[in-house]
C-alpha cells in the first residue's frame, strides 16, 4: 500500500486537533512530542514512482488527476524538512506558554511545503503555497509583538499580490497549454510554438517564486519577517522558504528547461540571484540586531541556493539542493543558538558580551553553525560553496564564483563581529550575575547539539546526501558553457 | 527621493500591465485536459465532478486555505500568542463606546432581514444537499448560509437572533475539515488511492441515488463536509470582526 500522500494529510489532519486543544497545556506537551517523533518517520512511507489521486492517471495521452512524482532526492529533502521541524518543535516545549495554534500552524506549513516539493501539478503547488504563505503570517504574530504585527502585515499585503500573480500565471500557461500537469506542459511546450502568453506565465511564475523564497524585490519583506518571529519559529520559516525556493526553481526548469526562448529568463533568474546574495550580505553588514543580522544572511543564503540551481548543470543542481539542506540546517542552528540567548533577556548586539563563561557549550556549537555558513572546512557549508563555485566555473563564469567568495568573506566578518559581541565582549560583574540566574534550556540545547553534529557529519562526508541528488540532476540537467 | 520613487514605482507598473494585458490579448485557449473531463460522465454538474472527483484533492487544499486563515485571523485577534503587551495596550487605550442603543436600524430593516436569512440559510442547505446535480456545491453553499448569519449580524447587532457561539462554530470548522479528509482515507483503504471516488465500500454502497446517478459514490457527503467548513470558517471570522468582547476574552482569560 502506498501511503504517500498521508505526508501531506496527516500533518494537516493533527493540526486541525492541536488547534482544538488549544490552551489544554497539559495535553499539548506530550503530543507535540510525540509528533516531533511521528514526523521523522513520514518521509519513509511513501513508495518511490508516481502517485495519482483518485486513480485518475493517464487518459487520452494526457494526465487526467493530480499526481505527485517521489524519488530519492525527495525524499532527502522532505526528511531534512521533517527533522528541522521536529526539532523546532522540541525546543519550544519549554516555552512558558505553550500555545497549540503555533504547533497547528507549524504542521500545517510543514504539510504545505512537503506538498510543493512532492507535487505535479501546477494549480495544486499554487494551493499549497497559499498555505505556506499565511501559515507562516501566522507563526509571525504568534510573538504579540507590536513589530510582529506590522511586518507581518506588510507580508500579507504583498502574498495577497504575489498570490493573484502567481495564480494568474498558472492560468495562463493552463489556457497556452490545455493542462496543468507539469510533465504534460513540457511535453506540449516542446512541440508548439511559443505565444506571448507563455511569457507572461513565466514572468509571473517567476515573481511568485522571489516572493515566497524573499529573492529581491521580496528580500525587506522576507527578512523583517524572520527577525520579528521568535528565534526558533524563525528558524521554521526559513527552512520553509528554502524548500519552496527549490521546488518551485526546479518546476520552472522542468517546464521551460530545453527550450530556446528560455535562455533570457535563465539569465534573470542567474541575476535574481545574485542581486539576493550581494544584497543580503550588506543589508546585514549593517545591522545592529542579532535576530535581524541572522535574517539577511538567509537571504543572502537563499541566492547561493538559486544560484546554483539557475545554471541549470548537473553539478550546478546538485550544489544547489545541498546548498539547501545545508543551509536549512547551519542557519536552524544559528537561530536556536540566538533562541538560547534571547532567554538571557536582550535582543540588541551592543547591550550584550560576556556570555562565553556562561553558556561555554552552546558558545562552541553556535560557533561551529557560523564556520558552517562562512563556508569554513571541515563544516558542512565548505563542501556545497565548493561545489558551487566548481559549477560557476565549469559553465565559464569565474565571475560568478568570485561573488560568491566575496559574500562568503562578508558572511566571515560580520559573522565574527557578532559572536565577539555576544560571547567575547567584557561586560559588568553585575550583568554576568544577572545572566548566570536565568538557565538554559535543555530542549534548546539538544536541538543545537543535533544539528551541530549533522553539520559536521555533512561536511566530512558530503557523499551521503549528493549520492541520492546526482541521479536525479544527471537526468534533469544540462550541460552548456558561456 | 520620493519623488525618483514613486517614478519607478509608477514605471514598474505600467511594465507589468502591458506585459499582463499583452499577454491575455494573446490568449489561444487549447482544449488539453478539458476534453476529458467534459466526456468522462460522473455525475450531471461538471462542475462538481471536476471538483470533487478528477480534482478533489486541490478542493481539500482550498478548504486548508480557509482553515489556516481562520487560525490566522483568530491569532490576530488574541488566540494562543504568546506576549499580550501590545494587545493589551490597544484595546485599553482605544475605549470604545458601545453605541448599540443609538446606532441602531429602522425596524423596516429588522423586519425584512430576519425573513431573508431565514430563506438565504434554507436556500443554502438545499445547494449544498443538491451540489451534485444542480449547479453550486458546498462551497457556494456555505457561503451563502455564512452570508445570511452576517446579514442578521448587520442588521440587530449582538442581540442577533440566529447566533451561533464561538466554540460551537469551531467544533463544526474542525469536523467539516477531518470529515473530508476521513473520506479520503476511506479510498486508501478499499484501493490505495487517496480520495478515490468509491461508489461501495466492502459491498455496501455509499450512496442511495436513482438511477443515472450510480457514480455519485462520495461526492455528497465530501459537499457536506465542505459545506460545514465553508459556512463555519466565514462565520468565525465575521464574529471575530464584529465582537470586542472576544478578544478582550483571549487577553484577560490568559
Amino acid at each position: 500500500m502506498n501511503l504517500l500522500p498521508l505526508i501531506v494529510v496527516f500533518p494537516m489532519f493533527v493540526a486541525i486537533i492541536f488547534n482544538y486543544l488549544n490552551g489544554k497545556d497539559k495535553l499539548i506537551r506530550p503530543m507535540a512530542f510525540l509528533m516531533a517523533l511521528l514526523l521523522l518517520v513520514l518521509p519513509f512511507i511513501g513508495n518511490y514512482g508516481i502517485y495519482n489521486f483518485g486513480a485518475h492517471g493517464l487518459e487520452s495521452g494526457l494526465a487526467s488527476g493530480i499526481s505527485y512524482i517521489y524519488s530519492p532526492m525527495k525524499q532527502l529533502i522532505i526528511t531534512v524538512l521533517m527533522l528541522i521541524g521536529s526539532l523546532v518543535l522540541i525546543t519550544g516545549l519549554d516555552e512558558k506558554k505553550s500555545s497549540g495554534l503555533t504547533v497547528a500552524l507549524m504542521l500545517m506549513g510543514l504539510a504545505s511545503v512537503s506538498a510543493v516539493i512532492l507535487a505535479d501539478d501546477l494549480f495544486n503547488i499554487y494551493v499549497f503555497y497559499e498555505i505556506a504563505a499565511i501559515a507562516q503570517t501566522g507563526l509571525v504574530i504568534a510573538s504579540g509583538t507590536e513589530k510582529a504585527y506590522r511586518s507581518a502585515f506588510r507580508y500579507l499585503l504583498l502574498g495577497n499580490f504575489a498570490g493573484s500573480i502567481l495564480l494568474l500565471g498558472v492560468a495562463f500557461l493552463l489556457s497556452a497549454t490545455g493542462t496543468l500537469n507539469i510533465s504534460d506542459m513540457h511535453n506540449f511546450l516542446i512541440n508548439n510554438p511559443v505565444t506571448p502568453t507563455i511569457y507572461g506565465g513565466l514572468l509571473m511564475i517567476i515573481i511568485g517564486l522571489c516572493y515566497d523564497s524573499g529573492l529581491p524585490p521580496f528580500h525587506t519583506v522576507k527578512a523583517d519577517i524572520y527577525a520579528r518571529a521568535k528565534p526558533f519559529i524563525a528558524a521554521m520559516l526559513q527552512t520553509y522558504s528554502k524548500f519552496v525556493l527549490v521546488a518551485l526553481m526546479l518546476v520552472i526548469f522542468k517546464i521551460f528547461g530545453g527550450l530556446s526562448y528560455f535562455t533570457n529568463a535563465h539569465g534573470a533568474l542567474i541575476a535574481i540571484s545574485i542581486l539576493g546574495m550581494v544584497f543580503g550580505v550588506v543589508m546585514a553588514l549593517l545591522q545592529t540586531d542579532y535576530r535581524k543580522l541572522l535574517a539577511y544572511h538567509a537571504i543572502s543564503q537563499g541566492g547561493y541556493v538559486a544560484a546554483g540551481i539557475a545554471l541549470g548543470t548537473p553539478l550546478g543542481i546538485v550544489a544547489g539542493i545541498f546548498h539547501a539542506i545545508n543551509h536549512v540546517i547551519y542557519k536552524s542552528a544559528l537561530f536556536i543558538g540566538a533562541h538560547l540567548v534571547e532567554r538571557k533577556k536582550v535582543g540588541n548586539l551592543n547591550a550584550l558580551g560576556g556570555l562565553l563563561p556562561v553558556i561555554p557549550t552552546t558558545a562552541l556549537m553556535v560557533l561551529c553553525a557560523k564556520l558552517a555558513i562562512s563556508g569554513v572546512p571541515p563544516f558542512n557549508g565548505f563542501q556545497s560553496k565548493l561545489l558551487l563555485a566548481e559549477a560557476a566555473m565549469n559553465v565559464n563564469m569565474p565571475e560568478l564564483a568570485i561573488i560568491m567568495i566575496m559574500v562568503s568573506i562578508g558572511t566571515f566578518v560580520s559573522m565574527m563581529k557578532a559572536f565577539y559581541l555576544i560571547y567575547l565582549k567584557p561586560c559588568s560583574e553585575d550583568q554576568l550575575n544577572e545572566y548566570k540566574k536565568v538557565k538554559p534550556s535543555k530542549f534548546g540545547i539538544f536541538s543545537l547539539a543535533v544539528l551541530t553534529v549533522l553539520c559536521i557529519l555533512l561536511g566530512v562526508y558530503p557523499n551521503l546526501a549528493t549520492d541520492l541528488i546526482y541521479p536525479f540532476a544527471n537526468e534533469f540537467g544540462r550541460m552548456w558553457t558561456l | 527621493m520620493t519623488q525618483k520613487r514613486e517614478i519607478a514605482v509608477a514605471l514598474s507598473f505600467v511594465f507589468f500591465g502591458s506585459a499582463i494585458i499583452y499577454s491575455l490579448l494573446n490568449i489561444n485557449v487549447v482544449g488539453g485536459v478539458n476534453y476529458i473531463y467534459t466526456q468522462n460522465y460522473v455525475v450531471p454538474n461538471l462542475v462538481t465532478a471536476v471538483l470533487f472527483d478528477w480534482r478533489a484533492f486541490d478542493t481539500l487544499g482550498e478548504c486548508m486555505i480557509l482553515v489556516t486563515s481562520v487560525l490566522v485571523t483568530g491569532m490576530v485577534f488574541g488566540r494562543g500568542l504568546f506576549g499580550f503587551e501590545f494587545l493589551k495596550d490597544t484595546y485599553e487605550k482605544e475605549q470604545v463606546k458601545t453605541t448599540d442603543t443609538e446606532d441602531e436600524f429602522t425596524s423596516l430593516v429588522k423586519v425584512l432581514a430576519m425573513p431573508f436569512s431565514i430563506i438565504l440559510m434554507a436556500l443554502g442547505i438545499s445547494i449544498i444537499l443538491g451540489g451534485h446535480i444542480t449547479p453550486g456545491g458546498g462551497f457556494q453553499g456555505g457561503s451563502l448560509i455564512a452570508a445570511s448569519y452576517i446579514l442578521s449580524i448587520v442588521a440587530f447587532g449582538c442581540k442577533s437572533p440566529i447566533k451561533f457561539k464561538h466554540h460551537f462554530l469551531e467544533k463544526l470548522e474542525s469536523f467539516g475539515a477531518l470529515l473530508f479528509m476521513s473520506l479520503g482515507f476511506l479510498g486508501i483503504l478499499a484501493s490505495g488511492y487517496y480520495l478515490l471516488n468509491l461508489t461501495s465500500f466492502s459491498g455496501y454502497p455509499l450512496f442511495f441515488g436513482p438511477l443515472g446517478l450510480e457514480n455519485t459514490g462520495i461526492i455528497p457527503y465530501l459537499n457536506i463536509a465542505v459545506g460545514l467548513k465553508v459556512l463555519a470558517g466565514l462565520s468565525t471570522i465575521t464574529f471575530l470582526l464584529t465582537g470586542e468582547k472576544v478578544v478582550k476574552d483571549y487577553i484577560i482569560g490568559k
